[in-house]
């Protein structure tokens, strides 16, 4: 009972922590029961990206991972969204009966976006069930990410035991925690190891997503738009969600990341920054890609700040970028380097001249391979050049999301090719391992740019409170132009 | 098949143009496809015709494999429910056919947190990765002197530097399948 019960309530707790983190943030205002309901894969995502960075955090800080210190932590997070909860009208909202009339005004694009939200459902419910006993079969899935999930199951921290010895060496040390994190509450929580039911963390997250960006871009994408880009996603990505490995919920984290920051870019909604900022902080914690993406989204939204001499939109976009590193990425490399866990690749090496220019034979079969895989993959062939076309054609009327978009995903891919770059790994070892599951990074972010680029162009409508606030902007946004390009 | 093309040393220089070509054209195709349905309802934008292109191309897709998609979980479920959880637990093993009764046996006389020494010979070519994933908690280590147990996988007593009334102590499980207690 307790190995479903358990992680069920634990999900549930993540779930409650990241509705508090979106009231903080202000995304759910004003607060309702439908707004609670169609924000609850995003309100997840946070959960997940907050309460598995603040248990990281804690132990790097010496408090190691038990249920109390999960519970408080979810507890803490929940308190926010409990608070607005309790409040009249939200308990009482005042919904209008729907009655059979209400049917003819119903669009046959809704009928469409129906249809294929229903038939997402049951994938999602089917891949759920299917997945609690899928064996764990792939090699990096064991090797890394559920072997320090396993550890910290039967300890509070990662042991020191483990971390230099030659024949541990595969576990990867150095590698972000959070995927592990939340598979060893996931363990804790059912009371035993379920080494199969790992599948269903990465499952939720691929489907949290696809909640995620469809509340993210409500208010400016057709719905049977978001509905039919991520049901075609969700269709063609699921061979590399169901592998274990945590490049996909590192590329889910990434993209609403990046969607999010895409749409502050665009409205200046101070809300979506933070929320972006949240997720990028998951994918940091996800994997080393996730951090070199989460420096490339900021860092592009902060450029972008500047050329258009909005000083003050590129303070605030710095200081979220500030706030990723201090909690997501600067804890853990300081618990890497005061443990001295030997470093898969070293900083020092990957920036420095010398060794890059010494090994520059890697780059180009790097740049082919994940080029070769990327151009064969069915999903990317859909969504790059459809992202690529939709940013060339909002030049005009979208410029600045339109460059965003381009940058990222350009910088990402080079961000790719620096890591086969500057690795000590065999390349050929390296290239006919990994390549064929990285490119879901720059899957997802072009669907983060179809999402949004495929919207209207005009700033989203604001809730009073919000656009009091931002109103207080002194540099205006350039000029949106009619959607005619 | 992608390390084919690599090792194969296509020619330096004249893979990406035509790759670069494959997605240009990929994105002309579309604009042209965006076009088309901007040319026949003139209120859609152009940008609103590349998402008319990739909706449909998407709905496409999600129509040919969700269904499928669905029905191979289903299939999924149907037969692993009912496989022994040993059966799930060992399959990362399988692929390099490790010798889970050995693994198994191991478990049960080593304590979970001793400190253990794995020896192959001539290497263990990777059966280390599964063996010290197969056998968690317990940290392996890198010689004798730190260990608490030695586990002999395709190797034998003398492997480990055992010998005379140490190599005795080591229990045999199988050929070249040993385990033996050194310390404590």
């Amino acid at each position: 009972m307790r190995t479903t019960l358990g992680p069920v309530i634990a999900h549930l707790a993540m779930l409650a922590a990241g509705f508090g983190v979106l009231q903080l943030a202000g995304q759910l205002r004003p607060l309702s029961v439908g707004r609670l309901v169609f924000a609850a894969g995003l309100a997840y995502m946070a959960g997940l990206a907050t309460v598995g960075t603040t248990l990281i955090v804690l132990n790097v800080a010496g408090v190691g991972l038990s249920l109390g210190v999960f519970g408080g932590v979810c507890a803490v997070l929940a308190a926010g969204m409990l608070a607005g909860v309790s409040r009249r009208s939200v308990r009482a909202p005042r919904v209008r009966r729907p009655t059979i009339g209400d049917l003819h005004g119903v669009r046959a694009e809704s009928w469409v976006a129906t249809a294929i939200l229903a038939l997402l459902a049951w994938i999602a419910f089917t891949g759920a069930r299917a997945l609690a006993y899928a064996p764990l079969s792939e090699f990096d899935s064991w090797l890394i990410w559920t072997r320090k999930a396993v550890l910290l199951f039967y300890n509070p921290h990662l042991p020191d035991l483990f971390l230099q010895t030659n024949v541990e060496s595969g576990g990867h040390w150095d590698y972000p925690l959070l995927y592990s994190m939340l598979q060893a509450v996931q363990f804790r929580s059912a009371g035993g190891i379920v080494p199969e039911r790992t599948h269903l963390v990465s499952w939720l997250i691929l489907f949290a997503f696809v909640w995620a960006a469809a509340y993210l871009v409500r208010r400016s994408t057709r719905p049977v738009v978001w509905a039919g880009v991520l049901a075609g996603m969700v269709a063609l990505e699921v061979p590399q969600v169901v592998t274990g490995l945590a490049d996909s919920p590192m590329a889910c984290f990434l993209g609403l990341g990046a969607l999010a920051v895409g749409l502050w870019l665009q409205s200046g909604r101070t809300s979506d920054l933070v929320i972006g900022a949240v997720m990028l902080a998951g994918a940091a914690g996800m994997k080393t890609e996730g951090i070199m993406g989460a420096v490339i989204v900021l860092g592009v939204a902060f450029v972008i700040e500047l050329a258009g001499r909005h000083w003050r939109r590129a303070r605030i976009v710095a200081a979220a970028g500030l706030a990723v590193a201090i909690t997501a990425i600067l804890p853990w490399q300081l618990w890497v380097a005061t443990h001295d866990v030997p470093a898969t690749t070293s900083l020092r090496d990957a920036l420095s001249p010398a060794y890059l220019v010494d090994r520059i034979d890697r780059v180009w079969p790097s740049v082919q391979a994940l080029y070769a895989v990327m151009a064969d993959l069915d999903f990317v062939r859909l969504v790059l050049p459809a992202a690529i076309a939709l940013a060339v054609v909002r030049l005009r009327s979208m410029p600045r999301v339109a460059v965003f978009y381009l940058a990222v995903g350009l910088l990402y891919f080079l961000s790719l090719v620096w890591a086969y770059w500057s690795t000590p790994l065999d390349l050929e070892f390296l290239i006919g391992t990994s390549v064929t599951r990285v490119h879901v990074g720059v899957a997802l972010l072009s669907t983060a740019a179809i999402l949004q680029l495929a919207g209207e162009p005009t700033a989203v409508e604001e809730p009073p409170a919000v656009v009091a606030e931002d109103a207080r902007e002194p540099q205006p946004l350039p000029p949106v132009a009619q959607p005619a390009a | 098949m992608l390390t084919a093309k690599v090792a194969g040393g296509w020619p330096q220089g004249r893979w990406l143009p035509s790759g670069a070509l494959t997605l240009l054209v990929s994105v002309l195709g579309v604009l042209a496809a965006a076009a088309v349905v901007r040319g026949a309802r003139s209120s859609v934008p152009l940008a609103g015709g590349v998402a008319v292109v990739i909706t449909v191309l998407a709905i496409v897709t999600f129509a040919n494999e969700g269904p499928s998609l669905a029905r191979k979980l289903n299939k999924q479920y149907a037969t692993d429910k009912d496989r022994p959880r040993a059966q799930l637990n060992n399959a990362g093993g399988a692929a390099s056919n490790a010798r889970e009764d050995f693994l198994a046996f191991a478990e049960q006389r080593i304590p979970s947190r001793a400190r253990v020494w794995l020896v192959c010979e001539p290497t263990c070519g990777g059966m280390e990765q599964w063996v010290t994933w197969r056998l968690l908690p317990r940290p392996f280590v890198d010689s004798a002197e730190d260990a608490d147990w030695v586990l002999m996988y395709n190797a034998l007593p003398r492997d480990a530097g055992l010998r005379g009334a140490a190599a005795r102590t080591a229990v045999r499980f199988d050929k070249r399948l040993y385990l033996a207690r050194v310390a404590g």
